[in-house]
């Protein structure tokens, strides 16, 4: 009996400790990434650009929205602070953009979140991975924090990337295959998504067709306490947080001003947290957006950010 | 009745209902030994049995019958 | 608990030791123990529905024990042979009620639970009614532990043993837990001895079992899985977006799907409890080397196929209602055999179709495996003609080869009812794969690239598995392995374990093809 159970865990250590080997080994070199040029390298600039701030900084935190609604330079060119994203697809999951935006938070910063729920657990691991590939200290960071969660999903993208490598593929799209979705969009040194967008790409059926919509029920239990914390952490901090909305073509939008107003009071009071902007003063017409309705394009991104910076202002100068 | 003279009508039904002239069961024959003899068939097989030794097998026996030595066993102990 | 869990490997790493470190008589009460967690860890309130079946065969089987016992004192001294056919008479009805009352209570709860949407959607929709739906959550394996009870009821009322004295002992037999979610359906008989008996821990018998489960795991997360990711787009949308090739490749992938699947779930089941030293049926035998379907029906899902055969199939054919047919022809030999057989099918495989699952791609799926073994059994003189006419032929390889073909074939078209479990999307699978269009093919190929490589390779062993397990005379692949020298057999499983981390399709979810049946 102990034979069998000696041999069968020397067995499963060792078949582990391949397996880990061979996976880290693929992933963990920042020469020859299979995912250089994938959209999901946007948020290593962001986080880089972040390591690098110094000073009193305004930080943008949330999903794609972010990197498509907030330009940072015109932000710092109205406010007079610099600016940083962190947020580019909504796909990894709030809970590791908060948790990693904790990181930079300091004295005397002022965090916007647009305001969004998310569900309990809602780690994109498969984005994540792609984003963490060859960031040796973001990846030893993650499994620090997340030791299960790194350790089972790992294997997945090691074999994602022996496909790339082989077979080419290395935008891993899941539908990302257009030229807005590439790492080349953004500005490598400031993490800014700069990408020129003209007018719609898709068409007005087309982005009609998406709803979004706000709900009181969407602040359960796990939401609140999840962004609670963070917001007492930057607050603890000597940092402030304000909530804004981001922009959502109007006829997407599918709330009663009512509603919206509800949502707005109930955000206000649960977090203690204002409001920048209420959601019809980023609510834009159909030309403003690029390829869905929470996109701006570049003219909108420019209406958008100077909304939410022009908003700010007073707030910076108390 | 003797063992022989069953296995002689026993002969004669199962080269008639299997369509085989060639056909002889022994002690050990099992369904397996015999190509058409499968559960599509036993039935068929079993009727014509019970109508030719006039007694009836019990479902136990149908569905539990090992080889045709039991078969046999079963035959003389009913009728 | 899905077997392919963390969860799952570690309450069985504690069953499994725990099972060899106890004194030995408390073995198999340690089993029932360990099934009655497993099963509460579905749904607590499962529970309730597992033991409910389970108390009420134990039941009505001791009754119509202590019936036979009765029977047998009644019967003691008695010499008029008219007598003696009376005392039996009244005891074998009152035996009948015992079985009818729990035949009603066993299958009534199923059909209830199971069917009543079914059944409340169709009388609606006939008699234009308004919509109302009873939502009735089923729970997992409830299907396969009330066939194992009406199976075992049978029996004893059959005769064919004692029905079991002790509740946790005959408990254990139904909720064991390799066997209570989806089969094999073990033969009390069978399966008793072993299970109530004691084990010590046999080396040799734990690594064969240890192997056979590991193999079940590659063929569920790596072969099922993977083909899951290529085909699941394709089959739930009814072929939308999809031409025809690509369509018809997916249909063709889903038998593998279903076959990797269910029986990657028999291999570890089966694997796991022989580690324990219990021995439990087999479910598969190569079925797409079947050269027709009723031999098709005698290599997939095998207990189940025994199960209709010998508690609906012959209980229909020895009923008076068929004898009386069988009188009726007597003339024709051909007649008195096919008609009531015929018959007897029809009834087993819409029975069959309709315990897959409560819709009618299910009961279609039924009649048209049902269909192909009837028109088997009408046309069996012309076939025997055909080949005592032309021997050669018929024994060729060419027309074996020939016939696995075509097997396979019907099987696969059975799957495009059987796969959507919808008719409208079955006839949208059916419509799209008219339309061929190579170039959105080499697309589709090419979209599952890696996922295709994988598939490709894993079933090149899976295939070459069945052809030697067929030939049946070779010694199992189990024994080989464990023939060769020590680092022959380490680098194997190094490989297979390594294989199961490395290629399997994650993202997928645990359940299993026929955790809903």
């Amino acid at each position: 009996m102990k034979k069998f159970l000696l041999k069968s865990l020397a067995l499963i250590v060792s078949v582990g400790i391949l397996f880990y080997g061979v996976t880290f080994a693929l992933i963990l070199p920042s020469k020859g990434q299979a995912f250089a040029n994938n959209y999901q390298k946007g948020f290593v600039y962001q986080y880089r650009a972040l390591e690098r701030a110094e000073g009193k900084k305004i930080i943008t935190i949330g999903a794609s929205n972010v990197a498509f609604n907030t330009d940072t330079a015109l932000m710092r060119e109205i406010t007079g602070v610099p600016a940083y994203n962190l947020g580019i697809h909504g796909g990894m999951g709030y809970h590791y953009i908060l948790e990693t935006a904790l990181k930079f938070v300091d004295e005397g910063d002022t965090v916007i979140y647009p305001f969004w729920h998310f569900s309990e657990d809602d780690y994109g691991m498969g984005l994540i991975w792609l984003s963490l590939e060859g960031e040796q200290d973001l990846i030893f960071d993650f499994i620090k924090e997340h030791p299960v969660k790194a350790l089972s999903t790992v294997g997945q993208f090691g074999l994602k990337k022996v496909y790339a490598s082989i077979l080419g593929n290395k935008l891993d799209t899941d539908s990302l295959d257009m030229a807005c979705y590439r790492a080349s969009c953004f500005d490598a040194e400031t993490g800014n998504y700069i990408y020129e967008r003209g007018t719609p790409i898709v068409s007005w059926d087309a982005m009609h067709a998406t709803k979004l919509a706000f709900s009181p029920a969407n602040f359960d239990s796990a939401f609140v306490s999840t962004l609670s914390e963070f917001i007492s952490a930057c607050r603890a901090k000597g940092a402030e947080v304000y909530f804004t909305f981001h922009s959502i073509m109007s006829g997407s939008l599918v709330n009663t001003a009512e509603e919206l107003a509800e949502v707005r009071s109930i955000a206000e009071q649960t977090f203690s947290v204002e409001f920048l902007n209420d959601a019809s003063e980023v609510t834009y017409p159909f030309e403003y957006y690029y390829n869905s309705p929470t996109h701006l394009n570049t003219a909108g991104m420019k209406r958008y950010t100077e909304a939410v910076a022009n908003a700010l202002v007073p707030y910076l100068t108390k | 009745m003797e063992r022989s003279e069953v296995f002689e009508r026993l002969n004669e039904i199962f080269r008639d209902v299997f369509d085989d002239e060639n056909i002889t069961v022994t002690e050990e024959t099992t369904s397996s030994d015999i190509e058409d003899w499968d559960s599509l068939t036993h039935i068929t097989l079993i009727s014509e049995i019970e109508d030719e030794f006039d007694m009836k097998f019990a479902m136990k026996e149908v569905v539990g019958m090992k080889n045709v030595g039991e078969m046999v066993d079963i035959i003389i102990r009913e009728s | 608990m899905s077997f392919t869990t963390l969860k799952f490997l570690i309450f069985f790493a504690i069953v499994f030791w725990g099972y060899f470190l106890i004194p030995k008589r408390f073995q198999w009460a340690w089993l029932l123990v360990g099934s009655l967690v497993f099963y509460a860890f579905s749904a607590w309130w499962a529970i309730f529905y597992l033991l409910g079946t389970i108390t009420v065969s134990y039941g009505c089987a001791r009754w119509i024990q202590s019936l036979s016992l009765k029977q047998k004192e009644s019967l003691v001294g008695v010499k008029d042979k008219n007598e003696k056919s009376k005392i039996k008479a009244s005891f074998e009805r009152k035996k009948k009620w015992v079985v009818v009352l729990a035949l009603v209570l066993l299958v009534g709860l199923l059909v209830v639970v199971k069917y009543t949407n079914f059944i409340l959607k169709n009388v609606e929709s006939v008699f234009h009614l308004d919509s109302f739906a009873l939502d009735i959550v089923m729970p997992v394996g409830l299907s396969f532990y009330i066939f194992q009870n009406i199976g075992y009821l049978i029996d004893v009322y059959r005769g064919q043993y004692e029905a079991e004295k002790n509740y946790f002992k005959f408990a254990l037999y139904i909720s064991y837990f390799p066997h209570v979610l989806q089969g094999p359906l073990d033969d009390y008989e069978a399966v008793s001895a072993e299970l109530y008996g004691t084990h010590e821990f046999d080396y040799a018998r734990v690594v064969s079992g240890a192997k056979r489960a590991a193999w079940g795991f590659f063929k569920k997360l790596v072969i099922a899985n993977q083909i899951s990711v290529v085909i699941d787009g394709v089959i739930k949308s009814g072929g939308t977006g999809h031409e025809g090739l690509s369509i018809m490749l997916s249909v063709v992938l889903y038998a593998f799907w279903i076959y990797a699947d269910f029986s990657g779930y028999m291999d570890m089941a089966i694997g796991m409890s022989k580690m324990l030293g219990i021995p439990i049926a087999e479910n598969f035998d190569s079925p797409y080397l079947s050269k027709n379907i009723a031999e098709y029906w005698r290599r997939w899902h095998i207990t189940l196929g025994a199960w209709f055969r010998n508690y609906v199939f012959y209980s229909v054919l020895r009923s008076s209602w068929c004898t009386a047919i069988r009188k009726k022809f007597k003339k024709s030999k051909y007649l008195a055999s096919t008609v009531p057989t015929v018959l007897a099918l029809a009834i087993v495989w819409l029975l069959i179709g309709m315990w897959h699952g409560a819709a009618w791609s299910y009961i279609m799926h039924g009649i048209y495996h049902g269909g192909f073994i009837i028109l088997g059994t009408i046309l069996d003189p012309v076939y025997d003609k055909l080949h005592k006419k032309f021997p050669k032929f018929y024994g060729s390889k060419f027309m074996s080869a020939f016939r696995v073909v075509r097997t396979f074939t019907i099987v696969t078209i059975g799957y495009y009812f059987f796969a959507t479990g919808a008719p409208s999307l079955s006839l949208s699978l059916l419509k799209g794969s008219c339309h061929i269009y190579l170039a959105g093919f080499v697309q589709f190929l090419s979209n599952n690239l890696r996922e295709l490589i994988i598939i490709g390779i894993s079933l090149i062993f899976l295939i070459y598995m069945d052809f030697y397990n067929a030939k049946g005379d070779k010694p199992p692949l189990g024994d080989v392995v464990a023939r060769q020298k020590t680092w022959v057999r380490w680098t194997l499983y190094f490989v297979l374990l390594f294989a199961i981390l490395f290629f399997r399709a994650y993202d997928v979810g645990d359940a299993f093809a026929y955790f809903r049946f």
